[in-house]
């Protein structure tokens, strides 16, 4: 009878206060990237191939609130870890458990390998920046500008610094992403999936070939599509072909096997501000 | 023990249980004994820089690039007062009046726009928010005639005239956009652009941010509190300095940077006024100033394409609470497809025109999204949030509240 009794107990109690109830769960995460087309158009001449994308991801926390950041001190389901996502790869690799609690989840927030704390000046570089030499992201691929192929390289550091706010995830979900999850026992898993291509699509390449002659005044170094000329004034002192070399012809650069895009440079902000408020990544609850 | 004894001891156990369970559960059960009531007061508050402009210096609350910031009209469109009591969503009560202000004339005591009676005892929780002026906005006297109907006309939710001034001001828009004419470039560049003399920019757009912020707190805790018989008075904040900040925090403002070069490089045609079209060209990479100072990971819009899309995204965070109180930004907006009628007869319905089910937003749902608005037709609450259905047979704390907000237009108008 006291079994009973207490069996009744329980049931009525767990009826009568139910939407209380949260329970701990270990929820796999799943990453991968894009099958992104052969070329990637831009949205100016330039067509892109991407030869390499690996994004350092993590940690990743989800959050009760509408907002993440600053109002969400503490997530309801993190993962404290971080993983080199090959981007160009669409294949999902699971990379850990979110771990936390049921219930409701409206936002999310993550870094890229490096993680700002209010406790120190300098960042933590995660073990997959690391592996990165520190980076969060690199891409390697090859822009074709008319006639003309440009291999290229990136590397970026994204992290919160002394100008912004430390402390705080570097990538939030905006208010039009749109997220809203009753997470329960029930799920078994939450992939998110990242497409490089809305990272590139906006580069403009035109601006790194140049089509000049000798002209008075002008520089020493000077390109004409991929010929590399050597002036004083208007007048040519020699000239090579970079194609020749196997080499393009930069800009104030001459003949070099590949350009590397600099921290500071447009194409560098380009990228750096699709990463951050361009189109985010999906997150798809129990993808098969 | 007896059979009997058990029996009754089972009894006494049972109906203690049920006692229990009814205090243990006590948020979901009916309020049947009489409470007492109170009433509301809101006040919308400018943030001084509105009325004041922004100095610069090296100061927290200072421009750090050595602009000046001044506004002669900052236009906004602010209503849609939502409130409802924190231990029953049911209970509640809305704002008819949406009014468009001009917050340089709001008085720093604030401006008395809505008030509710018959508020039951407890403490409520608080929202409002940032509308399009086109969704039936009250003309407050503040604003004159031409300017509240071009706002109502675009649908803008802020209208902002204002100027930039430094003495030694340049702007350096994009090279590949600028139009300088017959001007001639000083000696400095911005990366790769050309930087002209400016020591004076000015600015004027109109911007349609609508927003919904909520639940509002202040110091950690949520809304306000009714007393039986006190009058309670909050405000609705709205900041004014956010399209100079260096990044878009959720939380504590402390940390932000202040600063106004950016608007100054976005005078393509260096006519000595940025306009909302020439926002409209410009990439964000296209301005060497828009660097690693700022933080852009938290924009409550993505994606952000040109530095108008930026500018919306900053004003949809203005909005705050008594003065410095965080409101959460869901980034609503809702469309009242009831033409310029508002209040109780609203549908406000739980038909999220999206299936919000936490999984994919593809590319066209980010487009879809671009302005942060999703209008359609049933007045949903896009928020991400659950709004329980009401109607007007719903237990509303105020069943006169329709008249009394007639009380309130004409409560604002003694206000002025």
């Amino acid at each position: 009878m006291k079994t009973v009794f207490l069996f009744a107990f329980m049931c009525l109690f767990y009826l009568g206060c139910e939407q209380s109830i949260q329970e701990p769960i270990n929820l796999p995460v799943f990453v991968k990237g894009t099958n992104v087309a052969q070329t990637i158009p831009t949205n100016n001449t330039t067509e892109i191939t991407l030869d390499r994308a690996d994004l350092a991801f993590g940690p990743l926390y989800l959050c009760a609130g509408v907002n993440a950041g600053d109002l969400c001190d503490v997530a309801r389901l993190e993962w404290l870890d971080s993983v080199i996502v090959n981007t160009l790869d669409s294949q999902a690799k699971q990379i850990g458990d979110l771990q936390g609690l049921t219930g409701l989840v409206l936002s999310w927030m993550y870094d890229l390998g490096i993680s700002s704390q209010l406790t120190r000046s300098e960042p933590f570089i995660l073990a997959a920046a690391q592996e990165l030499d520190g980076h969060s992201l690199v891409i390697e691929g090859r822009a074709q500008v008319e006639d003309i192929q440009i291999p290229f390289s990136i590397s970026m550091s994204l992290k919160q610094n002394d100008d912004t706010e430390l402390g705080v995830p570097i990538i939030r979900k905006s208010l039009s992403d749109r997220f809203q999850k009753e997470v329960s026992s029930n799920d078994q898993s939450l992939t998110i999936q990242f497409n490089p291509s809305v990272w590139v699509n906006r580069l403009d390449f035109n601006k790194y070939i140049e089509r000049k002659s000798c002209f008075a005044g002008g520089p020493e170094l000077i390109c004409n599509g991929v010929q590399e000329l050597r002036c004083a004034d208007d007048e040519l002192v020699s000239e090579r072909s970079c194609s020749d070399l196997g080499q393009i012809c930069i800009p104030k650069q001459g003949c070099i096997e590949q350009l590397v895009i600099e921290e500071g440079s447009e194409a560098y902000r380009s990228i750096r501000n699709a990463v951050y408020s361009g189109i985010r990544p999906t997150f798809t609850w129990n993808q098969d | 023990m007896s059979y009997q004894s058990k029996n009754s001891m089972l009894k006494i156990t049972l109906l203690l249980t049920v006692g229990f369970l009814a205090i243990a559960c006590e948020s979901e059960s009916e309020e049947t004994e009489t409470v007492g009531t109170g009433s509301l007061t809101v006040l919308l508050e400018a943030e001084d820089v509105i009325i004041d402009g922004l100095e610069p210096g090296e100061n927290t609350e200072n421009i750090l690039d050595g602009w000046g910031v001044s506004f002669d009209k900052y236009l906004a469109a602010i209503g849609n007062i939502d409130a409802h009591l924190s231990t029953d969503e049911s209970i509640e009560i809305e704002s008819e009046t949406n009014y468009v202000v001009d917050l340089t004339q709001v008085p720093s005591t604030g401006l008395e726009l809505w008030t509710f009676d018959g508020l039951q005892e407890g403490r409520w929780e608080f929202n409002y928010e940032q509308v399009g002026a086109g969704d039936g906005a009250v003309k407050h006297e503040t604003v004159e005639q031409a300017d509240f109907d071009e706002m109502v006309s675009n649908d803008w939710t802020y209208w902002i005239n204002g100027a930039l001034s430094k003495a030694d001001g340049q702007s350096c828009p994009p090279a590949a956009l600028a139009t300088p004419g017959d001007q001639m470039p000083n000696d400095n560049t911005s990366g790769d652009n050309l930087c002209y003399d400016a020591p004076e920019v000015q600015f004027a757009f109109g911007v349609s941010a609508e927003t919904r912020f909520g639940p509002c707190e202040i110091d950690g805790i949520t809304g306000f509190a009714i007393t039986e018989g006190g009058s309670q008075t909050v405000a609705a904040t709205i900041h004014g300095d956010h399209p100079f900040f260096n990044g878009f925090p959720e939380g504590d403002e402390g940390g932000v940077k202040r600063l106004a070069q950016w608007l100054a490089d976005c005078d393509l045609d260096l006519d000595g006024v940025v306009t909302q079209a020439e926002l409209e060209m410009i990439a964000p990479e296209q301005l060497p100033e828009i660097d690693d100072r700022y933080q852009l990971g938290g924009s409550p819009i993505t994606p952000i394409e040109n530095m108008y899309d930026y500018l919306m995204a900053q004003l949809k965070t203005q909005g705050h609470y008594q003065g410095e109180g965080e409101c959460p930004v869901d980034g609503v907006a809702h469309e009242h497809g009831h033409g310029h009628g508002h209040g109780h007869d609203d549908d406000h319905d739980d038909d999220h025109d999206d299936d919000h089910d936490g999984e994919d937003h593809d590319d066209e749902d980010h487009d879809d999204d671009h302005d942060g608005e999703d209008h359609d037709d049933d007045h949903d609450h896009d928020d991400g949030e659950d709004h329980d259905d009401h109607d007007d047979d719903e237990d509303h704390a105020d069943e006169d509240h329709a008249d009394e907000d007639h009380a309130d237009e004409d409560h604002a108008d003694e206000d002025q």
